[in-house]
């Protein structure tokens, strides 16, 4: 069977420190604003008791992606093991993909005139190695799961702040944040 | 700004000027006096095409009326511009050009010195000084134009990289500029850009 | 050049004309030389590896690899055969590309016509060195010695060779010297007192912790490489307490997250001690063996403490300290990191050695997992061979002279006999990162010739009169260790220096030369060397047998990192304290020497002036150390200007809205800044965190007193400065 590969993030993991995305804009040496991973802080109540929670994400390689769907020429494949692929060399740079994502994954990048977004660094994968992300992260917070072999323990598909999920199936999953005692004076 | 579909600018009064600013961004140019500045004017009148021009004859205009003043601040306000301690406000690095941080050393640079080294030559210092600084530019700009056969490989160099960014750069050092003769300078290299663009790409003058 | 390489022709007509006319034959420039004939063995895509070391002043100070490609980094990471780096960097190492090919890096000797001015001139290394040995000279006849020369260089690079500034210093004669550290003396007297000195466990044995308090540290920004073996320490089981005034990002993972009053941290630790002595917690054996001072120490508890004292005196309820308590004592092993900001405070060496009591009865000192870990310095035991040369015959002095780094520019100023008339500043920022800029400035005033070492264009070097271009690590040699994990990493120059940038030790051969040529003898060090051999004389034979590598070179071709071997991993393993007494001290006379009282007593925090009811903490960011790092672009996109942090109650006071201007303001300086309105800092204390941010005329410091810790003296010269102990008010602007 073919696989279908996703990000798991570790919520409970993360601290929030940027390495993944920086890691990631180093190694394709990408501009300051090219974002193919994002760092985002959660509302400090998500837990119910006040905490720094973050939240890592790239594109979701979605099982029904709405970029690949509204892209005129094309650029866009899945490949069968998931992977949501875009080819810039095809790519006009209309911005339609954008616009499609929920969650407004591919990003201009106004230096090239071509949309620009994670690929889950799948010609490493291709030869064996982990996305720099995986890779790079200090806590180990991010994986990569083959969703038809594992169901993870804990993973859930949907956390706030995160698009209704129903229309384009992300394949991302997360490991929530689980709150500790805390003995506050305010 | 120009508007010239003739050009009379003859192989040597291009060399003469390619040469000129490569003496000005190697710091040649720093302890000239009130009157060298004024005979450069004289030299620049020579060149009708460029004394006709909007920038060009403002920048005549400003090598013959240095003063004293201009001189003293010369040397501060290029060091601002082009070489620190404090950030550029006009990088003379064409790769700073292509990535919004300014960035040295990137991709650009590197297909510069593959360019140079297409034609056999390299930076003295390669790997210490960047090799997209317009000093070593200009210099394998004068290289081409000094021989005949070399006129293909010139317009590829300046199509891919030297008309790329110095139009941004003069546009930087226009902002920025305190002093009359780096603001001379920035006008001159401008309106000659122009003119090179006339005579290599053959056509109107990009007048935008 | 052009004309004398490549072409034989005739040379162009212009070019007669121009020379003619501009006479530049003879212009003397000192641009580098030009295009030359390719040489015949250049290949391209040539991709290398390298090893470096991170030498920023952090916990973690990483194993790299540097790939190169056609002589240009294009990709930094860690090393994986470091088993504490893991192959992984934190955020700010990331961006090292980027440090290496700023735009802003400074790339030319320089001279400032007027301080402040912006008007500079580019100069040569040998006008530079001129400069700088003639007024070294000049001094020294005026004055009959070098001590109006002063010296503050401190965290920025903290590879072995950078202590050649130090080196040149001294090859010279008798100095003044920035002397302390405003970053760990009062815990690390504390510690001096109690064990002899501060030492900690290698912190890759959180995973053989049963138990673990970490105690005003917050690794999660400031150490992610140890967050990661908490992290799974927690994930077997382990469980984490977090005690910090702030909900930190590591509060934020705590299984439990205990607020403290800022600065009752001692009151605490002492809550815990004497429930534990109640209930018969303590180790008996322990105690008895290997400390001396202990029933002093108990009948102070007994007599001054209560619970009940430490719960109102801390915030912390009485049920909680209790518990915490229990499960402390009774963990085996437990484990305390206690963090460099909880003692920043005018009893913060007290604070620490209550928490040094507290692991101290419970057995847990010299236990593998366990531990009350704060800095270490026992892989540090280099040659130091380049600060080895002493002073030329006929200096004038007798020994160096100190100045506090903590209070640097008042006591500049008030040196007097000789004053003080150059500064030369490296690996530092004090215009930034010091407190009082403004008693610094005047003290800059003061002086005939400033010159600062930098990478950068910041404050300091906006008032310097000369400026000199430095490496990044990348452009050098050099050998690293930690003051906290247990490994050496090797140095290696990845890529050629780029512009006309010098290591410090290169500087210092220089300078030297210039020295010996005007007047020969005048300096010390030495005139030339290769950077190859000097990094090879730090390694002597223990090192080398702590390391179990043959020489640098050696464990430069072997992964480029090595660690020490376990009989040094677990601090105090052999309970044979370096104390007057060979014991755990309880009771320290050498603590009664510096003034002190001899046991790690109860002392009161620093109370809020009426006027600034406010507690102002500056914490270390997550996106810089001290002011590097942030202003890297790549991190500017993620956040490009400090905030205030303030809890919803005090703003609501103050009607402050997220993201309003707030002015913050005390009797030393203020500053405008906007809010960011949250609950992770009590309503009695605003944050705002320490760096340098481009483009911002301010920094945190701006409002801190230069207010003294407690302890200090005994380990480090000076004592330290109470950082959180600022008090401000705020009003919206
Ligand atoms: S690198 Fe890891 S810990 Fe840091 S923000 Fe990314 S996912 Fe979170
Ligand atoms: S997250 Fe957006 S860009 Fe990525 S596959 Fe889904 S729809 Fe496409
Ligand atoms: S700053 Fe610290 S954690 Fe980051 S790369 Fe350097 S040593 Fe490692």
């Amino acid at each position: 069977m073919a696989k279908k590969l996703g990000f798991l993030v570790n919520i409970e993991r993360c601290i929030g420190c940027h390495a993944c995305e920086i890691s990631c804009k180093s190694f394709y040496q990408l501009e300051p604003n090219m974002r193919r991973r994002r760092v985002q802080e959660l509302p400090e109540d998500v837990v119910g008791t006040p905490v720094r929670a973050f939240v890592s994400t790239a594109c979701n390689h979605c099982d029904d992606p709405a970029c690949k769907k509204a892209c005129p020429v094309g650029a866009y494949t899945k490949r069968e093991d998931g992977i949501v692929v875009h080819n810039q060399d095809l790519c006009i740079g209309c911005q339609m993909c954008g616009k499609a994502c929920p969650y407004s994954v591919p990003m201009f990048n106004p230096v090239k005139k071509k949309m620009d977004k994670c690929s889950m660094c799948y010609d490493r994968l291709d030869v064996g190695q982990l996305p720099i992300c995986v890779e790079k992260c200090p806590l180990e917070a991010i994986q990569i799961v083959d969703y038809n072999e594992v169901q993870p323990a804990n993973a859930v598909s949907e956390i706030p702040t995160f698009a209704d999920t129903s229309i384009t199936h992300p394949t991302t999953h997360f490991i929530l944040h689980k709150p500790g005692k805390q003995s506050r004076r305010f | 700004m120009t508007k010239l579909t003739v050009i009379h600018m003859d192989q040597g009064d291009r060399l003469l000027l390619y040469q000129l600013f490569w003496h000005y961004y190697r710091g040649d140019l720093m302890k000239l006096t009130t009157i060298d500045w004024a005979n450069l004017a004289e030299l620049l009148r020579t060149m009708t095409v460029l004394c006709e021009s909007e920038f060009g004859n403002q920048a005549i205009t400003k090598f013959d009326e240095v003063s004293e003043e201009t001189l003293e601040s010369f040397v501060f306000d290029y060091n601002r511009l082009f070489v620190g301690p404090n950030r550029l406000h006009a990088s003379p690095y064409e790769s700073t050009y292509s990535n919004f941080e300014g960035t040295i050393m990137q991709q650009e640079t590197i297909k510069v010195r593959n360019f140079y080294h297409y034609e056999g030559l390299q930076v003295a210092d390669e790997g210490q000084y960047p090799d997209d600084h317009i000093q070593y530019e200009l210099e394998f700009i004068c290289y081409l134009l000094n021989q005949n056969e070399k006129g293909p490989d010139l317009k590829l160099f300046l199509e891919n990289h030297f008309f790329k960014w110095v139009d941004k750069h003069c546009e930087r050092i226009e902002e920025h500029s305190q002093n009359q003769l780096t603001l001379a300078f920035a006008y001159l290299l401008k309106e000659f850009l122009q003119l090179e663009k006339i005579i290599i790409e053959g056509g109107e003058p990009n007048v935008n | 050049m052009l004309t004398e390489n490549f072409s034989r022709r005739t040379f162009l007509k212009g070019s007669a004309s121009l020379s003619a006319l501009l006479g530049l034959g003879v212009a003397t420039s000192q641009a580098p030389k030009g295009l030359i004939p390719k040489a015949q063995a250049k290949s391209n895509g040539k991709v290398e590896q390298f090893y470096n070391a991170c030498p920023r002043n952090c916990y973690d100070t990483c194993s790299i690899v540097t790939t190169v490609e056609d002589g240009r980094i294009t990709f930094i990471t860690g090393n994986e055969k470091n088993t504490y780096t893991k192959g992984r960097l934190c955020v700010k190492g990331n961006t090292y590309p980027r440090v290496v090919y700023s735009p802003d890096r400074i790339k030319y000797p320089m001279r400032q016509k007027g301080r402040g001015s912006g008007n500079w001139e580019r100069i040569s290394w040998d006008e530079a060195y001129t400069i700088i040995a003639k007024k070294i000279l000049a001094i020294k006849k005026e004055y009959g010695s070098t001590l109006p020369i002063c010296l503050n260089k401190y965290s920025g690079n903290f590879n072995i060779l950078n202590y050649a500034t130090e080196g040149m210093l001294s090859s010279i004669g008798y100095t003044t010297r920035a002397q302390g550290t405003p970053c760990d003396p009062a815990g690390s007297d504390a510690q001096g007192f109690d064990m002899g000195a501060p030492y900690n466990n290698d912190p890759e044995q959180f995973l053989d912790a049963d138990y673990i308090i970490l105690w005003g540290a917050n690794p999660a920004w400031t150490s992610a490489h140890s967050m990661y073996f908490i992290e799974q320490a927690k994930e077997r089981g382990t469980k984490l307490v977090v005690i910090d005034p702030l909900i930190t990002q590591t509060a934020s993972k705590a299984d439990e997250y205990i607020q403290v009053k800022a600065s009752t941290d001692g009151a605490l630790a002492l809550g815990m001690i004497r429930y534990i002595l109640d209930h018969q917690l303590y180790d008996k054996n322990w105690v008895s063996q290997n400390s001396i001072g202990f029933n002093e120490f108990f009948s102070y508890v007994k007599k001054n403490i209560t619970v009940e004292w430490a719960a109102e005196k801390t915030g912390v309820p009485k049920p909680v300290i209790e518990r915490i308590a229990r499960e402390y004592a009774t963990a085996k092993p437990a484990n305390i990191w206690i963090g460099f900001g909880m003692q920043r405070h005018v009893n913060g060496g007290a604070m620490v050695r209550a928490i040094d009591a507290l692991a101290a009865i419970t057995g847990n000192i010299g236990k593998k997992g366990g531990g009350v870990n704060y800095i270490g310095e026992e892989t540090w035991g280099f040659n130091y061979s380049t600060m080895g040369f002493g002073a030329p015959e006929g200096s004038g002095g007798e020994a160096d002279r100190y100045v506090n780094m903590n209070n640097f520019g008042a006591q500049v100023l008030d040196a007097n006999d000789p004053p003080i008339k150059m500064m030369w500043i490296a690996c530092r920022n004090p215009m930034a990162q010091d407190p009082e800029p403004t008693v610094v400035k005047k003290a800059f005033d003061q002086m005939d010739l400033i010159v600062t070492a930098d990478l950068y264009m910041n404050k300091t070097v906006e008032y310097s009169d000369i400026v000199l271009p430095v490496t990044t690590p990348f452009e050098s040699v050099g050998v690293n260790v930690s003051y906290w994990h247990y490994w050496m990493n090797v140095n290696e120059q990845a890529i050629k220096p780029l512009y006309e940038t010098k290591s410090d030790l290169e500087i210092a051969m220089g300078l030297s030369k210039k020295l010996n040529q005007l007047k020969p003898g005048s300096c010390t060090f030495p005139v030339t060397g290769d950077p190859l051999d000097w990094v090879e004389k730090e390694m002597n034979d223990d090192i080398k047998a702590l390391f179990n590598v043959k020489s640098w070179d050696d464990l430069r071709k072997n992964g480029g990192t090595a660690k020490a071997n376990e009989s040094i991993t677990v601090a105090w393993k052999d309970l044979k304290f370096r104390t007057p007494s060979g014991k755990y001290e309880f009771y320290s006379k050498t603590a009664a020497e510096y003034g002190h009282h001899p046991l790690p007593i109860f002392t009161e925090e620093y109370k809020a002036p009426k006027e600034y009811p406010i507690r102002c903490m500056s914490p270390h960011w997550k996106f810089g150390i001290h002011s590097q790092f942030q202003h890297q672009d790549w991190l500017m996109a993620i956040q490009a200007h400090p905030f205030l942090e303030i809890h919803p109650d005090l703003a609501k006071k103050k009607s402050i809205r997220d993201q309003d201007m707030v002015k913050i303001i005390n009797e030393t300086g203020y500053m405008t800044l906007p809010a960011k309105i949250t609950k992770m800092v009590p309503a009695d204390t605003v944050v705002m965190y320490e760096g340098w941010w481009k483009g911002v005329n301010y920094t945190e410091n701006f409002t801190v007193k230069a207010l003294q810790e407690d302890m200090g003296e005994h380990l480090k010269g000076q004592r330290g400065i109470a950082f959180h102990d600022n008090f401000v008010n705020i009003e919206k602007a």
